[in-house]
């Protein structure tokens, strides 16, 4: 048993290894080799931290629309506290307008646009609260709770999480914007993704090989259905906001606008179905432990009885989402008397509903593909041991 | 067995999860997609100029040429320049004349167009009205032989111009599926169709340029069908024209080899296309900036050098261009890159002083409130009526954003409140902005050019700067004026104040009320306590008034007459008893003094005794020891009562009567108990 065990951790380390290295591959790789495409010229401008010294000028009243906020100009001394101009002591002019309000006083910490280009007088503004700091400690406290709630689990998921998140920022966009196919970069990333985070929270088991086969498949089935509903409802990546600055990438990389929103739902359903799968695995395979004579007809239909509950939850979560999300769009059209006819014909609708209808259905359909890939693998190899 | 079957089952595993590893990382570099440069349709060029353009000059007495012409070898490059009256039947005379100038052409490789080489020649020293003719010449080829005239501005500085929004060749295209842009040969024919608007219609008779608001194409590399699609008219070979810098155009050179702009930066405002220029055109400032660059330090700093290099010029107008509108309402209206120009570049706009900010980008007109920076003057005293069509001597900038030119892409409006819009239509037909400028007026006018009816019309208008100085100068004068009075009506209430006081302290100083003229005073309340319960009783005749106080002495009315009743300040040194008394609207003659009137008024020194006194009433002057000298005016005094004089005065005291009258009168004064003198 401790040679399986041994071979096992050093699978796991090798596959763990061989993540990283790609992660960190993708991360160095010079992208812009293939092509590039920047639309504006920002080549002066840098956002930089600074602190406020004083506040030299402060012409502001009260924003009679909303208590608590002011409305004016501050002329304010900053002085910049990293990047090339670290140590510069500048004066800004701080607007504080309705759409754009950064109220400072001495000791504020912002972030300023730097507009330094050659030659030229510069060109300072206030961009925003330096909010590094209080995200920082947001993101730690979240793996302090993963840790004490989690334990030596806790932190590994933590982890497969980071990965993820490193994998989605320094593969799966890149790799998008450079003009790789987009069926083939999500599909790649729901793999990787899905094999490290598993391997990460479970070793390498037959209930991650059980979790990740699942996953995949469930993935994969949200995959086909959005292709065919993105067809009859004549949505693709054009019908997103922000798609006509997209354009312009497309015609310089590549980029395919039409199939991207395919990748947009694999990548978003990736969670949910990943969820389902490796909950219902868990569950299933502890049955086994409990009824080792347990045969494959029963555990499936175990699974789907746990499964009931399982997508009545989830389904539930999806929809919530999207309501959650599309509270601020909603509430401005009502304003503004959009016809019930004129929402629901709409893109917008129209591709939410795309999104969270099959991410559902895919969901609920992992639970009878975990089922029986759980019956096939589980079972069969607790056989094979007698 | 087992341990087999497990080795089975973890090899599985691990070839599997290692599949899926390689796979993941292979794919990608498997696939790296290749995609074709744009489609081009060149056929066999014979050796000819192409793409001829007549650019915008710094100024009114000059234009660029810039054309296109295909050669292995880098070619000279010339153009011949004349004016048309010295032409010989249409041609020019041979080399020699010297009325022709021979402007040698800056020859540069066009590497957006294989083969091709772009020839700029920048022509200086034009009459306004004159009629020219150019030719242009490479080699041994000629082109044919073009005519513009340099458009004249008025003694009130009235000319036109003509703004075309994103004309965007080659961006009609139903669906954009692969790489390739198919250059639907419409959006040529659509601009054609406004060229010769312009050039054929008698509301664009006279205008003196036209100015194009960014993305004249629609390919990023800039495709040179595009390029040809808006190059390839005759309108555009005799009149000059500005172009921006549109998104589209941003990233390629193809358009710094079609167009030569003026006064162009070679550091500000830069992008592969090109940098931030200007130019004035009369009384007007034009100052382009390419919005591709989002460095506001850098256009700030081009802007503060055109003002200054034009500071000698009457610029009464300044008017920014840019490509990106930053007061929209379609598609780009509220994204990211947009709205940073906005919280920069509007304050910016408003510290520079600029009347007119023209825009495109977003395919949809809108115009804007005039706007104080960021915020929109919505109020309808802000402008000369309440409909908003025109406004005097705005503070604000008004922000125009034109439609397509060409209707090669139409984006449809938000629908979303946008606080800064005035006017917002979106017809999903072409429409062409009008600009008549005069001194004092900047009118937009839109136009719809299916049928040449307005979209909207907007006029700005500037008082005379001489009438404005005489207004400065009045309302200085004024001011002036105000200050003097504020100063004066000061000074009064000073000295008032200062009078006041004294009176006050005067006042405390008289403390003895004693009480004999408490009780007289408190009867005299009660009088005119009775009088007034008998005036108001009596409806039909107002009270009468019958008393007056007089220099310090109180007179009462009695019968037709009136009597010195009694001084008002008891230490009065001088009492005068007047001839005649106004007590209310009526004179009374005074003929007689009151019994008391002046008794025990110790300080009483010198009386004066009015000439229509008849009767000195008892202890009238009694105990007024510090009597000194009374002087009895008239003759008519002829009783002097009891007492009268008793204890007033001393033995020194003197009586000066009429000589007339002195011995009787020195019989009643000394029945009344005077011991002075009477002279």
């Amino acid at each position: 048993m401790e040679k399986i065990k041994a071979k096992k951790i050093l699978t796991a380390a090798l596959i763990l290894a061989a993540g990283v290295i790609f992660l960190i591959w993708s991360a160095l790789f010079d992208w812009d080799k293939i092509n590039t495409y920047q639309a504006y010229d920002v080549g002066s401008i840098v956002y930089t931290k600074g602190t406020v010294t004083k506040v030299l000028d402060n012409e502001v009243g009260k924003d009679p629309l909303a208590p608590g906020r002011m409305l004016g100009t501050q002329r304010l001394k900053v002085r910049l506290t990293e990047g090339r101009y670290k140590g510069d002591e500048i004066e800004v002019d701080n607007i504080l307008s309705q759409l754009h309000n950064v109220y400072a006083a001495e000791g504020s910490r912002i972030i300023v646009c730097v507009d330094r280009p050659e030659n030229v007088e510069p060109y300072y503004t206030v961009y925003n609260y330096d909010r590094e700091p209080i995200l920082a400690a947001m993101v730690i406290l979240f793996a302090l709770v993963m840790f004490l709630v989690g334990k030596k689990k806790g932190i590994r998921a933590f982890l497969g999480l980071a990965y993820t998140l490193g994998l989605v920022l320094f593969f799966t966009i890149p790799a998008l914007y450079h003009g790789f196919s987009p069926y083939i970069v999500s599909i790649a990333t729901i793999l990787v993704s899905t094999v490290m985070s598993l391997v990460l929270l479970n070793g390498v088991s037959k209930r991650s090989a059980c979790g990740m086969i699942a996953t995949t498949l469930g993935t994969l089935s949200v995959g086909l259905l959005m292709i065919i509903f993105g067809r009859l409802l004549h949505v693709s990546g054009f019908n997103t906001t922000d798609a006509d600055s997209l354009v312009l990438v497309n015609q310089a990389t590549g980029m395919s606008l039409y199939r991207l929103l395919f990748a947009i739902v694999l990548i978003s359903a990736l969670g949910a179905v990943m969820d389902v799968a490796v909950s219902l695995t868990a569950s299933l395979d502890e049955l086994i432990a409990v009824d080792p004579e347990m045969g494959p007809a029963s555990l499936i239909k175990s699974g789907m009885n746990i499964g009931k509950d399982m997508i009545g939850t989830m389904s539930n979560t999806l929809i919530l989402a999207f309501a959650g999300s599309g509270m601020t769009m909603l509430l401005s059209l009502i304003s503004f008397g959009y016809s019930l006819r004129q929402f629901f014909s709409s893109d917008y609708l129209a591709i939410e509903m795309a999104q969270g209808i099959c991410s559902t259905i895919g969901v609920i359909i992992s639970v009878p593909i975990t089922s029986a890939i759980c019956a096939w693998l589980l079972i069969r190899q607790k056989r094979e041991n007698e | 067995m087992s341990s087999f079957k497990n080795l089975k089952m973890k090899s599985k595993m691990t070839v599997a999860a290692a599949a899926m590893m390689m796979a993941a990382i292979a794919v990608p570099t498997a696939v790296a997609p290749t995609f074709d440069a744009y489609a081009e349709e060149q056929t066999q060029d014979a050796a000819k100029q192409t793409s001829i353009t007549v650019g915008i000059g710094a100024d009114p007495s000059s234009v660029s040429l810039t054309w296109q012409f295909k050669s292995d070898q880098k070619p000279s490059g010339y153009a011949i320049v004349a004016k048309k009256s010295s032409l010989v039947n249409g041609n020019f005379n041979g080399k020699d004349d010297t009325s022709y100038s021979y402007e040698d052409a800056e020859v540069i490789q066009a590497t957006n167009h294989e083969g091709y080489w772009t020839c700029k020649v920048v022509l200086s020293g034009l009459e306004a009205g004159t009629k020219y003719v150019y030719q242009l010449v490479n080699g041994d080829t000629s082109s044919p032989i073009y005519t513009f005239t340099p458009s004249k501005i008025k003694e009130d500085g009235s000319f036109s111009f003509v703004y075309a929004g994103d004309p965007q060749i080659g961006a009609y295209t139903k669906d954009i599926k692969s790489t390739k842009t198919s250059v639907n040969p419409g959006d040529k024919k659509r601009w054609e169709k406004t060229l010769n608007l312009l050039q054929y219609n008698d509301v664009f008779k006279n205008i003196s340029f036209l100015q194009s608001a960014g993305d004249q194409i629609n390919y990023y590399y800039g495709n040179e069908n595009e390029y040809d699609g808006y190059l390839d008219h005759d309108f555009l070979q005799s009149i000059p024209m500005g172009v921006s810098v549109g998104n589209h155009d941003s990233n390629s050179v193809a358009y710094h080899e079609h167009f030569t702009m003026p006064n162009e930066s070679t550091s500000y405002g830069t992008t592969t296309a090109g940098g931030d220029f200007y130019y004035t055109y009369g009384n007007v400032l034009v100052m382009n900036i390419n919005s591709n660059d989002l460095s506001t330090a850098e256009h700030k700093a081009f802007m503060k050098k055109a003002i200054a290099a034009t500071d000698d010029q009457d610029i009464r107008w300044r008017v920014v261009m840019f490509h990106h509108s930053i007061y929209s309402v379609a598609n780009h209206a509220d994204e990211q890159d947009i709205l940073q120009r906005r919280t920069q570049w509007a304050p910016l706009f408003k510290d520079f002083d600029i009347d007119v900010v023209l825009q495109g980008h977003d395919h949809v007109y809108v115009r804007s409130y005039m706007m104080d920076g960021t915020t929109p003057m919505t109020d309808a005293s802000v402008y000369d009526d309440k409909d908003m069509t025109s406004v005097t001597d705005p503070t604000g900038i008004l922000y125009v954003t034109a439609n397509s030119a060409t209707g090669s892409k139409y984006y449809n409006i938000q629908k979303k409140n946008f606080p800064y819009a005035k006017v917002q239509s979106q017809e999903y037909t072409p429409n062409i902005t009008k600009v008549d400028v005069t001194k004092n007026s900047f009118k937009v006018t839109t136009y719809r050019t299916e049928d040449m009816s307005k979209v909207d019309e907007f006029t700005i208008k500037k008082s005379d700067p001489q009438t404005l100085k005489k207004q400065v100068a009045d309302l200085q004068k004024e001011l002036t004026d105000a200050k003097k009075e504020i100063a004066d009506a000061n000074e009064q209430i000073k000295a008032q104040a200062e009078q006041t006081a004294k009176d006050l302290k005067e006042a405390k100083k008289d403390k003895d009320l004693d009480a004999k003229t408490i009780a007289d005073l408190k009867k005299e309340v009660a009088d005119i306590k009775a009088q007034l319960k008998n005036a108001s009783s009596n409806t039909d005749k107002p009270a009468a008034v019958t008393s007056a106080v007089v220099d310090g002495v109180q007179y009462k009315v009695s019968g037709k007459t009136a009597k010195a009743v009694k001084s008002t300040k008891k230490t009065a040194a001088k009492v005068s008893i007047h001839t005649t008394v106004k007590i209310g609207d009526k004179t009374y003659k005074v003929t007689a003094i009151s019994a008391n009137a002046f008794k025990n008024n110790k300080k009483l020194k010198t009386v004066v005794i009015g000439k229509n006194v008849k009767t000195i009433g008892k202890n009238a002057f009694a105990g007024d020891k510090a009597l000194k000298k009374v002087t009895v005016k008239g003759k008519l005094l002829k009783k002097v009562s009891t007492g009268a004089f008793k204890k007033a005065g001393t033995k020194k005291t003197v009586i000066k009567v009429p000589a007339a009258k002195k011995k009787a009168y020195k019989k009643l004064f000394k029945a009344a108990g005077f011991k002075g003198q009477v002279k």
